[in-house]
């Protein structure tokens, strides 16, 4: 799920780390008070979040933010 | 961040029901509602640009045009309403997040540039008109009203018409699962 613009591309796992604890977008948005539709974009790649929101949502899921965002595709499960 | 006040929950709830996001999620529909938006600010320029002629008609004939007229700027207000619906313009800056704040700005900022080039466009043309046309013609009163017309509806608009253009698909409201698009 990579975020294009410019050049720059930034990988993320919010969707499999949603999927895995069992949280839906409005309570992941809900905590970290942006809109839920602005997770969907997320998810989808098609907006690449300030390092604010980064850190943000990295603490909310409890691991270190190059867990959630890369610059690398993230490898695929069995891989 | 303060909760937001009674006022702007009321605002809110307007623009975030789920119904009306539903309507307006899809990209496709919302370029055709802009595109119908459009066609409706050209046939108001066209009608100013023959009222003119209205004053010449019987009596009789001018309350159906002014019918007509009203009908087309009652259109216009109702579609530029539902766009400012569509794409959060009729929020205050205070109720969106940083993504939805992103994309106003980037609105803002091409709606600025674009008005920019219209009116130094409109200056030139004015200003050459002015300088070459013979001393007995006279611009017409109507056309400086089309004019004003033509600007107030893209300065008032544009940013609306430029979100509901680019904005890709609206991710539903979630079941939990990811979205597949």
């Amino acid at each position: 799920m990579p975020t294009e613009g410019k050049g720059e591309t930034v990988h993320n796992r919010i969707a499999m780390l949603r999927a895995e604890r069992g949280v839906s977008r409005r309570q992941l948005a809900g905590a970290l008070g942006v809109h839920y539709q602005t997770v969907g974009y997320l998810e989808r790649g098609e907006y690449s979040p300030s390092l604010h929101l980064a850190l943000r949502i990295a603490g909310f899921f409890e691991v270190p933010v190059e867990v959630v965002f890369s610059t690398e595709p993230f490898p695929r499960i069995g891989q | 961040m303060q909760p937001p006040s009674p006022s702007d929950q009321a605002k809110l709830r307007k623009v975030e029901s789920p119904r009306l996001r539903r309507a307006w999620a899809s990209r496709t529909r919302r370029r055709l509602y802009t595109l119908l938006y459009l066609a409706l600010i050209l046939a108001g320029t066209v009608m100013l640009i023959g009222s003119e002629r209205v004053q010449d008609l019987p009596t009789g004939m001018k309350f159906p045009v002014l019918g007509v007229f009203t009908v087309a700027y009652a259109a216009v207000m109702l579609l530029v309403t539902q766009l400012n619906r569509a794409t959060r313009m009729s929020l205050p800056h205070r109720l969106l997040d940083e993504r939805q704040r992103a994309e106003r700005d980037a609105a803002h900022r091409f709606s600025q540039q674009t008005m920019g080039g219209l009116l130094i466009t409109v200056f030139v043309v004015v200003a050459v008109v002015t300088i070459n046309e013979p001393l007995d013609v006279e611009f017409p009163s109507t056309l400086a009203l089309t004019l004003l017309w033509v600007l107030t509806m893209v300065h008032v608009s544009l940013p609306a018409c430029y979100l509901a253009w680019v904005q890709p698909d609206e991710p539903v409201d979630d079941t939990g699962e990811p979205d597949e698009s």
